[in-house]
């Protein structure tokens, strides 16, 4: 017999406030959708940071208000938090240990050394379509991709100022991630090689809004040879 | 307002609680450091996948936003549950009892769809590479639960259909309700770090470490 019981039963939340909640949990998971749906309109680590303070908002509303743990004994949420901070530190001892405390999904040495393709490994049994814009790739083509990625990460010094998840990280200028869909091309009408042929020609022809002119050099093109140019334009046509 | 265990059987506990609810509340934070080892073990091996499919090619990331609708619904429904207990409103109690339960039984229907796509469909079994083994006994480990919260839902709903859930017994739904929400909670955990941040992953390929095919960003 104790006040604590007494107090629990008065103070449970009413209708309204529960509808409250439910709608803010509604509410916080359209943002979260939105941010990543169709592509990610955050990247790097602002994107982990907001996604992971929002959930963690709605974590708290729910057990705080669904479990009722803010009109409940004060033990109680202690235990809870307990556990739940316990769980943190193992998860963190874990991440550190294994040296995954990364932004971006990058596959280690191992990974990257023992790597098998993921569409020929499907593509015999029949077991699934090929993925769209991955499907009747040539060697060659290949070939010129990677070709492309060794400029955009070396002589071109591209990756110096562009950010590709999972290929570069730089900061100054606009991120290329997904320069090779439609979306990217700020031109109408444009194609998305030509868009791109024309920001390597002629950066200041278009610059991107947000971002000052004349910080990309405009004579990139000549300091590479017709191949390489032409393997640069088709790693980045193939950023989809 | 008597609560039921005032009311009828009050125990003196050395810590004022009962005993019922206190054991409850231990077993959730130690079942929280189950679910942050298995969550750790995902992230630590985010990204090592060396063959496909990779979680880009395969997670809809949509239809998984459904579901995670359909678990919050399923929480607010739980919380009616136990108000309507409370109020001895008898109609209440086995309509949201019912609700809960077959919106819990919704969210697992999501699951097995996304298994059978994932597996039969896309090629992606638990031993296929390290984005199946951790995804799988993550998301598994998730839906067991949850498979256990219908059934005591359901199990709750049959005593409340004899006419056996009151106010005397609010804390039988209590507690069912405790559960019911931290399996919603471990969700909204999984479905940040998996869904909406690890959504985009993909393997060596995509990455342009390798010399292949580079997939399409989004699963259409």
């Amino acid at each position: 017999m104790t006040t604590g019981h007494a107090q629990e039963q008065v103070r449970h939340p009413t209708f309204m406030q529960y509808v409250v909640v439910a709608l803010i949990l509604f509410l916080i998971t359209i943002v979260e959708f939105y941010i990543i749906f169709p592509h990610q309109r955050i990247t790097g680590l602002p994107l982990v940071v907001i996604l992971v303070g929002l959930s963690a908002i709605k974590f708290a509303i729910v057990i705080f208000f669904y479990m009722h743990l803010k009109f409940d004994a004060r033990l109680l949420t202690w235990i809870f938090l307990g556990g739940l901070a316990l769980a943190f530190a193992v998860g963190l001892a874990l991440l550190s240990l294994f040296g995954a405390l990364r932004t971006e999904a990058q596959p280690r040495g191992f990974a990257r050394e023992h790597r098998v393709p993921y569409v020929s490994d499907h593509g015999e049994d029949g077991a699934m379509e090929p993925k769209p814009g991955s499907g009747s790739m040539t060697g060659g083509d290949a070939e010129k991709l990677a070709q492309g990625k060794a400029v955009f990460t070396g002589k071109g010094t591209c990756f110096a100022c562009h950010k590709i998840q999972g290929v570069s990280a730089g900061a100054v200028g606009p991120e290329l991630t997904h320069i090779g869909t439609e979306r990217a091309v700020h031109k109408a009408g444009m194609s998305s090689e030509a868009y791109i042929r024309e920001s390597i020609e002629d950066p200041g022809a278009f610059v991107h809004p947000g971002f000052p002119p004349g910080v990309m050099p405009a004579n990139l093109k000549t300091t590479l040879t017709a191949d390489e140019f032409e393997a640069l334009v088709a790693f980045l046509v193939a950023q989809k | 307002m008597a609560h039921a265990e005032t009311a009828h059987h009050a125990e003196a506990t050395t810590t004022g609680l009962n005993h019922r609810k206190l054991l409850m509340w231990i077993f959730l934070g130690s079942d929280c450091m189950l679910f942050g080892a298995l969550i750790a073990t995902y992230m630590v091996y985010r990204g090592q996948s060396i063959v496909g499919p990779y979680p880009v090619d395969i997670l809809n990331i949509p239809v998984t936003t459904i579901s995670t609708f359909v678990l919050l619904c399923s929480s607010f429904a739980m919380v009616q549950a136990l108000a309507a207990t409370n109020r001895n409103n008898q109609r209440g109690i086995k309509i949201w009892l019912l609700a809960t339960a077959l919106l819990g039984f919704t969210f697992l229907g999501f699951q097995v769809y996304e298994f059978y796509t994932f597996s039969v469909v896309e090629g992606l079994f638990i031993g296929t590479n390290l984005f199946g083994s951790t995804f799988f006994t993550l998301t598994g480990f998730h839906g067991a639960h949850v498979t256990l919260g219908v059934v005591w839902l359901v199990s709750l709903f049959i005593v409340a259909f004899k006419g056996r859930l009151g106010p005397s017994t609010a804390l039988d739904v209590e507690l069912a309700g405790l559960y019911w929400h931290f399996v919603d909670i471990v969700w909204i955990v999984i479905f940040t770090l998996v869904y909406l941040i690890g959504g985009y992953d993909a393997g060596p390929v995509a990455a342009g470490v390798l010399t292949g095919p580079i997939p399409s960003v989004l699963p259409v």
